[in-house]
């Protein structure tokens, strides 16, 4: 009896080992993952007991937060010494300051020989934006393919079709819209909308090696036929201009939508859920897309403006966040998953063919199937360069379209003034 | 009479009180120190906050440093540059500009509101007095917003009124024409309520007799205001039209949220004012030595600009 109870004694002191052993063998890790848009932590939350069960031996702790340009909210607290968070939400305006002083290579991992030979199954214009020094840094969160956006009844009315060239747009400027005070597109002064007409058109502002070729005998014709014709546009009220802030916000652009006095835009996916819909709720079933009008002398079906990509910070924690990374961004389940949650259109080629992707009808598009429209154009994206002087090249040109709206300035003349003042930066190095 | 203390009591109450223990005592040693201990958390503050900023910015000036890494030694490089950047020049122009309108338009504006919120015949002073004095405590962002949808083009109510006398549309915030006057238009609404409250403080000290004296002498109102009113708010004037100076020198907050972060410049840097444009090139591009020569060039202006405004007031009040 005392030989069988003390073997019960054993018994269970050895279980109670075994079991403090085990908990013991928990790994605690927190993640930190920094951004400036919601739609992005819900995903990741939306797939996190997913992700908890891929890793039984961790227990995770996650520090998930929402800053406005975090970009420059992270490189401000560098300059302080702060640590910066395992994964950040890196949007590609904000990729140039940190090639800078080569603060991406210095404080984040080079993720290209994680990604492999992954990297031919994804749109390549979405690797190059996060590229330095021919290395990727982040993997990006959408296609942002642009696609017009139209109000069909308009055209019906007036009985002409969508146009499917910018030229065929100017002339229905000229001679059925702007006659009646109805204009066709968007002009606003930022130098990433110049840079969308730009790149569609074939035109680089650098190349792979980061070299200014804007002013180049390619590149300086391409950027004064664009300039031109937005100045012709302009001009016949085919474009509608807007100025600043009232391009995102603000009454202007959603007044014009429903006076009908502006009855088309072209713009990336991401316009439809930041600002066609929520301006315009009532105009649900109103709107249609179609992909963007091309340029007869050449270039790509679409063209791109914006987008997130996620890096991955060096540090002890970022073997797991790598692989938290390529968990939620790459592969085409995940794609769309997320595409199917937040919306975010797939930069993979397989996903683009899902049927949850190209099959999607929307309701505010009078039950369109717009995942088809944004499929066709996946492999249509353009590829371009970020360099460390992108944003005096985009500033040079923002600060001078509105001189080229009013003719004030010719196209040559304005393109000139942008090649002249980021070769100016180029030289001094700011 | 004075009261004087018997010497012993006085000697009592005035000896050091010597610790025992080395604890820090309320006697003579303690009370040298106190004025210093209660004076101190000001000038730690200045210190921290303002005289090491500045000397460093003034350093810093010298260098090229984006904040990681070791400052490069730039010599006068940034002053060079500077020197040749016409967003600099086009910035200086565009706050001279701030800074006449202020000065000549919004401060006399001014004054003539203080005038009639100061009459005797005005109904519901208190209410008109703080009705001017509203814009002030108003949020600038939310005045911006409605200040951009009163400027709007296409749809706003000033156009709209224009257009309805027979007058072209003005493109208030798209013209580099008329941007300055777009935020001036901000400007006066925002600020012409503070000044007047100063010039109100200014005219309700002036005593009636002298006004009742001039009228006997047969003065009219335009002599009782060039030869009562005005030399008697010399320092008023004085004090206004300084900090009116400095501020329209140091404008930022009204064009940066009347342009947005879009274009905060507006239309080609039109609207574009020093201190903004060295926020872009601070915060933006992360310039800090570049910034800090525009900071010191902006310092120095200021400076010298007060220096001849004291000695043209003064000369004035002579």
């Amino acid at each position: 009896m005392k030989k069988g109870l003390l073997l019960l004694v054993l018994v269970f002191a050895v279980s109670l080992m075994g079991l403090t052993t085990f908990v013991s063998a928990q790994e605690e890790v927190t993640l930190s993952a920094w951004t400036h848009d919601q739609l992005y932590i819900d995903y990741f939350n939306s797939r996190i007991d997913e992700w908890e069960a891929m890793h039984p031996d961790i227990t995770f702790t996650y520090d998930f937060q929402i800053i406005p340009e975090v970009w420059d909210r992270v490189l401000e607290g560098l300059a302080a010494g702060e640590e910066v968070p395992d994964l950040l939400g890196l949007e590609q305006g904000g990729f140039p300051n940190y090639m800078k002083d080569g603060v991406i290579a210095n404080y984040f991992v080079d993720l290209t020989d994680l990604i492999g030979d992954r990297y031919d199954d994804y749109a390549e214009g979405r690797w190059t934006i996060y590229s330095y020094e021919g290395r990727v840094y982040a993997i990006e969160s959408s296609l942002t393919a642009s696609v017009y956006y139209y109000q069909p009844a308009v055209f019906e009315e007036y009985g002409v079709e969508v146009p499917e060239s910018w030229e065929e747009m100017l002339e229905l400027g000229e001679t059925v819209f702007g006659p009646e005070g109805v204009s066709l597109n968007v002009a606003t002064n930022s130098g990433n909308w110049f840079q969308m007409l730009f790149n569609q058109r074939g035109g680089d502002v650098f190349d792979e090696s980061g070299t200014f070729v804007f002013g180049d005998e390619t590149n300086r014709p391409l950027a004064i036929e664009v300039a031109d014709y937005i100045q012709r546009a302009v001009a016949n009220g085919t474009f509608f201009v807007v100025l600043g802030d009232d391009h995102w916000s603000g009454v202007t652009i959603p007044t014009a939508y429903r006076e009908g006095r502006l009855i088309g835009h072209m713009m990336p996916d991401w316009w439809s859920s930041c600002c066609l819909k929520p301006n315009v709720e009532e105009m649900a079933g109103e709107w249609r897309i179609a992909p963007p009008p091309t340029w007869e002398g050449g270039g790509y079906s679409t063209t791109v403006w914006g987008g997130t990509g996620w890096a991955v910070a060096k540090g002890e924690d970022q073997e797991i966040a790598w692989e938290f990374l390529e968990f939620m961004y790459l592969g085409a389940e995940s794609q769309v998953q997320r595409f199917e949650l937040i919306n975010m259109f797939p930069t993979n080629f397989e996903a683009m063919e899902d049927p949850r992707v190209s099959e999607l009808i929307d309701a505010f598009y009078g039950g369109q199937e717009i995942g088809s429209v944004y499929a066709s154009l996946g492999r249509g994206v353009p590829v371009w360069y970020q360099s460390p002087f992108r944003s005096n090249w985009s500033t040079a040109i923002g600060d001078n379209l509105p001189l080229l709206f009013d003719g004030s300035m010719t196209p040559e003349a304005f393109v000139d003034q942008a090649i002249s003042i980021t070769q100016d930066a180029i030289d001094f190095g700011f | 009479m004075s009261v004087s203390q018997p010497a012993s009591q006085a000697e009592s109450v005035q000896a050091p009180v010597q610790p025992s223990d080395g604890r820090l005592s309320t006697g003579a040693g303690g009370a040298r120190f106190a004025p210093y201990m209660f004076i101190s958390p000001f000038f730690i503050i200045f210190f921290l906050f303002f005289l090491f900023p500045t000397a460093f910015a003034l350093v810093l000036g010298f260098f090229n440093w984006r904040g990681l890494g070791q400052p490069e030694f730039f010599e006068l490089r940034n002053y060079e540059r500077l020197m040749r950047d016409p967003i600099f020049f086009q910035a200086v122009q565009n706050t001279v500009f701030y800074t006449g309108f202020s000065l000549f338009i919004i401060m006399p504006l001014a004054l003539l509101e203080a005038m009639a919120l100061n009459a005797k015949i005005l109904w519901f002073k208190t209410l008109w007095r703080i009705l001017y004095f509203a814009p002030i405590v108003t949020s600038t962002v939310a005045v911006a917003i409605v200040f951009r949808m009163l400027y709007n083009r296409e749809f706003g109510l000033i156009n709209e009124f224009l257009m309805s006398i027979g007058l072209t549309p003005v493109d208030w915030l798209g013209d580099p024409n008329a941007v300055k006057f777009a935020v001036m238009g901000l400007v006066v609404w925002r600020w012409t309520g503070l000044l007047a409250v100063y010039f109100l403080a200014g005219l309700q000290s002036i005593p009636d007799t002298l006004y009742e004296a001039a009228s006997i002498d047969g003065a009219n109102g335009i002599q009782r205001f060039f030869y009562i009113t005005i030399p008697s708010l010399r320092p008023v004037i004085l004090f206004v039209s300084v900090i009116v100076m400095i501020g329209a020198l140091q404008i930022f907050d009204d064009p940066q949220v009347l342009f947005g972060s879009g274009s905060p410049g507006g239309p080609a840097n039109a609207g574009l004012s020093i201190v903004q444009y060295l926020y872009s090139r601070g915060i933006g591009d992360l310039l800090y030595g570049y910034a800090s020569a525009v900071g010191l060039l902006l310092f120095i202006g200021i400076f010298v600009l007060s220096l001849v405004q004291f000695r043209l007031l003064r000369g004035f009040e002579d």
